[in-house]
C-alpha cells in the first residue's frame, strides 16, 4: 500500500495555528484532541550578538495518530489534501506520497522535518 | 488566473460552497482572506482556504477557521436586545424585534438631537473592524452628530501614521511593496523583491496590521529577502539566520531613527537624487540629524553602535529596501516625531513608491472617500462642535473624530455642553483595548441616558452600559467589500459574500440603511422597505432633522429590501472603477495593478488634485521641514523626546517603579478583547501573561507561571509569567485585551474585567503636542508576585 508523509519546512514554519484548528474543524475532534500539534523549541540565544543568527526559535507541527489513520496509508482520507496543509499561513507544510515528499525534500538546501504516517 | 471562478457552488449532496474574502466580525483588520465557506442547509460546516486567491494562497488564519465556534457560541447575541436603564449592570436584557428597535432608539435620537442639538450624541467605534468604515456614516449621516469618537488616548492606532503621512509626505498610506496589487504577485514583471525589509515596532504575523497580509514576510525571506527588526523584543521573523536585530529600549525609537539618519547623511551614503529633488528641508534634517551622533543613540537606546552602523550602510547603500511600520510609532508621545524620521529615511534609502519599497495610496479612494463626505450631511455651526477639533488642530486636520482625550473631560466635566446619548459600534473599551484609564471611562460613561451597543456577543462594556443591543453578522453572514487599510492604500480588495444567515444579526452596513432610511434618508436613499410611506421631498427641504414618530411614517422591517439596498449601496461606489456588486462578486477579487497602477506616482502628476508632479503637501515635497506641524506650534523637524515615564524623565520614582513594560502585542489567538469565548482559541492563551527575562524574574522570586501584579502610579493588572530571554531584564511586555467571558458578567464583577486590565496603567492626555501618541508600549512600573488572579 502507498505510504503518506507530511515534509515541514520548519525554518519557516511559524507556529500560526492555523494547522492545528484546521484538523479540528476537518475531523471533528473534541476540544482536548488534536491533528496536528505545534512544538517550540527556543526562543534560545546560541550564539554571540544579537542577529538573528545568535538565536534558535523553531515551531514543528507534529501529526498525531489521528492525523496519520485520516491521511496516512490506507486511511480514509489517504491521498487527499489536508485542510491543515492548505491553510497554514506560512506555506511550510507539505503532504504527499512518501516517495514524492523524499524527492521535495532534495529540493531544499536548509533541515526539514519528514513525517511519515 | 484562475480567480474570477462563479462565487457559489451547490455541490450533489446539498453542500454550498461560497468563496468570500473574509473582514469582520469577528474582530481583523481587512486582511481579505480568500476563503471557500462550506455550508449545508444553511449551516456553517467549515472554512476553507481559496487557493486561487494571489495573495493568500489558500492560506488561513487560526481566528477564522474557529468562525463556526464563534458562529455558534452560545453567548452570542442574535437578536435585538433591550434592558431598562434602572437594569445596568444587570443580566436583565429582553429580546425585542428589529421594529422595535428600530422606531424606539429613531425616537430617543430624534429627542436628543432636538432638545439638547445632534452633537449630545456621541459614537465610539472599534479599532480595525468593518466598524472602521460605517462608525464614521453613522456618526455624521444618520445620526448627524460631529462627534465620532475612537477611545484610544492620543488615537494611538493608525491614525497617527495616516496623518504624518498626509502632513509631510503627501500621500495614503505608504506600504511595504508585497506585490500584493500586482496579479503575478512576487514574479510579477513589475515587482522587484525587497533586499532587506526594516520591520519597526510590528509583528505583523499574527497581527495583520491594517489589512497588511502579515506572513507576506515569511514568502519573502523564502525568496532571499533580510529582516532588520527594530522592537524592544526579540521576534521569530528576527531571529532567522541573515536577519539583524535592533534591540531597542521602549520609546526610544525617534532617537535610533535620527542616529541612523546622521550616520547615512556623515557616511554621503543616501539616495542624493531623490533627496535632492523631493525633499523640503534637506539642509535642516542635516543639522538636526547631526544632533545625534551614534554613541549617544546607541546610549538612549541600548543597542551597540556597531549594529546602528552595520544598519545604516545597508539601508544607504544595498537596494531596494521595504519598510513596514507599525503600532509602536502611534504608541508613543514622540510617535509623531518617529513617523516623519521614517518617512524620510525610506525616502533617503530610495524606496518611496518604488519596487520593492514602499507604495503609496492616492490621498483617498473609494469607500474611503466616501465615509470622509459624509460630514457634509451636517451644516458647519454643528461641525465646528466636533469635541477637541479647535484646540487640538493637528489631530483634527487629519482625522475626522474627536480628540479622544478630551472626549473624556467632556464627559466628566460636561464642558463645553453634556454628551446624552452614547453609541458603541464594535467597541469593547472597558476591557483593556484601547482607552487609558478604563475606570474613568466606566465612571463617565455612566452618565449617559441612552445607550445603544452594536456587538457580537455580551462584553463588560455592553453589560454596564448598554440600553439596546444590535446583534451583528460576522464576514460570512452579510455581503459586503474588503479592502485593504480602509482605502487609504487600496492593495486590492474583493467582495465578501453572504453564505449564511444567523438569527436576526445584521452588518455595519445594514445597520446605517435602516436607521439612515429613518433619520436621514437624504443621505441614505438606498433602502426602500415595501410600506413607506416617508416623503423624502419633504424631508430633504427640511433644515433641521424632522422627527419620523406617526405610525404611517415608519417603514416596516422588509428583508429583501435591505439586501437589494445593500447591494444599491455598494454598486455605487464601485462606479468609479466600472463594476457593480454583480459585477464585482463576478470579479472575485480587484488589484490596481491590473488597472493602471503605477510605480513613482510623484513623477507623474498621479498625487497631487492639481495633477502636478510632487506629493501632496504644501511645497510639494515630502516635508522633513514640516510647515503644518510649525504652524501649530510643534518644531517643524523630528526630534527625540525622553518617554515621560520613565526613570530617566522620572528620577524621582525610579526606585518605586524600576522596571519599564510595553503592551499591545498580538497573538494568533485573539483580535484585541474578541475570541476569548472561543474554546479551541481560548485553548492556546488561556491566560493574560507577561513576558520577562529570566535575570529579572530570579530577582524577583518568579518562576514561569506564577501570577503577578503589574503596577505603577496609575493603577494595577494581574498576569501570569512567561520567562523569555527575547526581553530585555528590566523590560516587561503585558497582555491586552483581556477579560474574562467565563465569569459572573454583572457588576461589579464586569466578566473580571478589572483584574487583568493593562489599560489602567496607562495615564490620561500624556500625549503629543499634536493630539496624538500615548505610551501604551512604555510606561515605568513594578512587579510582585501573588498566587492567583483573585487571591493575595
Amino acid at each position: 500500500m502507498t505510504k503518506y508523509a507530511l515534509l515541514v519546512d520548519y525554518t519557516y514554519f511559524s507556529g500560526n495555528h492555523a494547522a492545528e484548528i484546521a484538523c479540528k474543524e476537518e475531523l471533528g475532534l473534541p476540544l482536548d484532541q488534536f491533528g496536528i500539534k505545534e512544538v517550540e523549541v527556543g526562543p534560545f540565544k546560541k550564539g554571540e550578538g544579537n542577529d538573528g543568527d545568535a538565536w534558535e526559535w523553531f515551531y514543528v507541527p507534529c501529526p498525531t495518530s489521528i492525523f496519520s489513520d485520516h491521511w496516512g496509508e490506507g486511511g480514509d482520507k489517504a491521498g487527499q489534501r489536508p485542510l491543515a496543509v492548505q491553510v497554514e499561513e506560512s506555506a511550510s507544510m507539505y503532504y504527499g506520497t512518501l516517495e514524492d515528499m523524499i524527492a521535495k525534500m532534495a529540493e531544499f538546501d536548509r533541515p526539514m522535518v519528514l513525517w511519515q504516517l | 488566473m484562475a480567480y474570477g471562478k462563479q462565487w457559489q457552488t451547490v455541490m450533489e449532496d446539498g453542500t454550498v460552497v461560497t468563496r468570500s474574502n473574509t473582514w469582520s466580525p469577528p474582530g481583523s483588520h481587512p486582511v481579505g482572506y480568500g476563503v471557500k465557506v462550506v455550508t449545508k442547509d444553511g449551516e456553517l460546516i467549515r472554512i476553507e482556504g481559496d487557493d486561487d486567491n494571489p495573495i493568500t494562497t489558500g492560506r488561513v488564519n487560526a481566528m477564522n477557521l474557529a468562525l463556526r465556534e464563534y458562529t455558534y457560541a452560545p453567548s452570542r447575541v442574535i437578536y435585538p436586545m433591550k434592558r431598562a436603564v434602572e437594569d445596568r449592570g444587570l443580566d436583565k436584557w429582553e429580546r425585542i424585534s428589529w421594529d422595535q428597535a428600530l422606531d424606539e432608539i429613531s425616537e430617543k435620537v430624534r429627542y436628543f438631537q432636538n432638545t439638547y442639538g445632534p452633537e449630545s450624541i456621541v459614537c465610539f467605534g472599534g479599532t480595525g473592524r468593518e466598524a472602521c468604515i460605517f462608525y464614521y456614516a453613522l456618526t455624521f449621516s444618520v445620526l448627524q452628530s460631529p462627534n465620532c469618537c475612537y477611545t484610544q488616548s492620543g488615537w494611538s492606532c493608525y491614525g497617527p501614521r495616516c496623518s504624518i503621512a498626509d502632513y509631510v509626505l503627501g500621500a495614503g498610506y505608504p506600504e511595504l511593496d508585497y506585490a500584493g496589487h500586482l496579479p503575478g504577485s512576487y514574479h510579477d514583471p513589475a515587482y522587484t523583491l525587497s533586499k532587506w525589509v526594516v520591520v519597526w515596532g510590528k509583528e505583523p504575523l499574527p497581527s495583520n496590521g491594517d489589512g497588511f497580509f502579515g506572513h507576506c514576510l515569511v514568502d519573502m525571506m523564502k525568496l532571499g529577502t533580510k529582516i532588520i527588526s527594530i522592537d524592544p523584543r526579540i521576534t521569530w521573523v528576527g531571529a532567522h539566520n541573515g536577519n539583524i536585530n535592533l534591540q531597542v529600549r521602549p520609546q526610544t525609537d525617534a532617537c535610533m531613527a535620527l542616529g541612523l539618519m546622521n550616520l547615512m547623511f556623515q557616511n554621503e551614503e543616501y539616495d542624493k537624487e531623490f533627496a535632492e529633488k523631493w525633499i523640503f528641508g534637506l539642509d535642516d534634517l542635516k543639522a538636526r540629524a547631526a544632533e545625534y551622533p551614534v554613541e549617544k543613540v546607541a546610549e538612549i537606546t541600548t543597542v551597540p553602535a556597531e549594529d546602528i552602523i552595520r544598519v545604516a550602510h545597508i539601508i544607504g547603500t544595498e537596494r531596494p529596501i521595504g519598510w513596514a511600520w507599525g503600532l509602536a510609532f502611534d504608541q508613543n508621545k514622540n510617535g509623531v516625531q518617529l513617523s516623519q524620521a521614517m518617512i524620510l529615511l525610506a525616502a533617503l534609502s530610495g524606496s518611496i513608491d518604488r519596487p520593492g519599497g514602499l507604495t503609496l495610496g492616492p490621498p483617498s479612494a473609494l469607500l474611503g472617500k466616501w465615509r470622509m463626505n459624509q460630514r457634509g450631511a451636517m451644516d458647519d455651526a454643528v461641525w465646528q462642535l466636533r469635541i477637541g477639533a479647535a484646540a487640538w488642530p493637528g489631530l483634527s486636520t487629519g482625522m475626522a473624530t474627536t480628540q479622544p482625550d478630551e472626549t473624556l473631560n467632556t464627559m466628566e466635566s460636561d464642558e463645553p455642553y453634556a454628551l446624552k446619548m452614547g453609541w458603541f459600534n464594535s467597541s469593547n473599551f472597558l476591557a483593556p483595548t484601547c482607552s487609558a484609564q478604563p475606570k474613568r471611562w466606566h465612571k463617565a460613561l455612566k452618565k449617559l441616558e441612552c445607550v445603544v451597543i452594536q456587538d457580537i456577543t455580551q462584553t463588560p462594556t455592553s453589560m454596564a452600559l448598554g440600553d439596546y443591543f444590535l446583534p451583528m453578522s460576522t464576514w460570512a453572514e452579510h455581503d459586503g467589500i474588503v479592502l485593504t487599510h480602509y482605502g487609504r492604500n487600496t492593495v486590492f480588495m474583493g467582495p465578501m459574500n453572504r453564505a449564511l444567515v444567523v438569527g436576526e444579526c445584521k452588518s455595519d452596513l445594514e445597520i446605517c440603511l435602516m436607521f439612515g432610511q429613518r433619520l436621514n434618508p437624504t443621505w441614505w436613499p438606498w433602502y426602500k422597505p415595501a410600506t413607506e410611506t416617508l416623503d423624502i421631498a419633504a424631508l430633504a427641504q427640511s433644515e433641521k432633522p424632522v422627527a419620523v414618530t406617526s405610525a404611517e411614517g415608519r417603514g416596516k422591517f422588509d428583508y429583501a429590501a435591505l439586501e437589494q439596498a445593500v447591494w444599491d449601496f455598494e454598486s455605487d461606489q464601485l462606479k468609479e472603477l466600472g463594476f457593480d456588486w454583480k459585477s464585482f462578486q463576478e470579479l472575485g477579487l480587484y488589484q490596481p495593478g491590473a488597472h493602471g497602477f503605477e510605480y513613482e506616482k510623484y513623477e507623474k502628476g498621479m498625487l497631487r488634485f492639481d495633477g502636478d508632479p510632487g506629493f501632496n503637501t504644501i511645497t510639494g515635497q515630502i516635508e522633513a521641514y514640516s510647515i503644518l506641524y510649525e504652524s501649530w506650534g510643534e518644531d517643524p523637524l523630528p526630534y527625540y523626546e525622553e518617554p515621560n515615564f520613565s526613570q530617566i524623565s522620572k528620577p524621582e520614582f525610579a526606585g518605586q517603579y524600576p522596571l519599564i513594560t510595553t503592551s499591545g502585542s498580538r497573538r494568533y489567538s485573539s483580535f484585541h478583547s474578541e475570541h476569548r469565548h472561543v474554546p479551541s482559541l481560548r485553548q492556546i492563551d488561556p491566560w493574560p501573561w507577561v513576558q520577562i527575562n529570566p535575570e529579572t524574574a530570579e530577582a524577583y522570586g518568579v518562576t514561569d507561571g506564577d501570577w503577578c501584579e503589574v503596577y505603577n502610579m496609575f493603577g494595577e493588572a494581574r498576569f501570569k509569567a512567561e520567562i523569555t530571554p527575547i526581553i530585555k531584564p528590566g523590560i516587561l511586555n503585558c497582555a491586552h485585551g483581556w477579560w474574562f467571558p467565563e465569569q459572573d458578567g454583572e457588576e461589579p464583577n464586569l466578566f473580571g474585567v478589572w483584574k487583568s486590565n493593562f489599560n489602567s496603567l496607562v495615564p490620561h492626555m500624556n500625549i503629543g503636542k499634536l493630539g496624538f501618541g500615548a505610551p501604551y508600549k512604555g510606561v515605568m512600573c513594578n512587579l510582585r508576585r501573588v498566587r492567583s488572579l483573585d487571591a493575595e
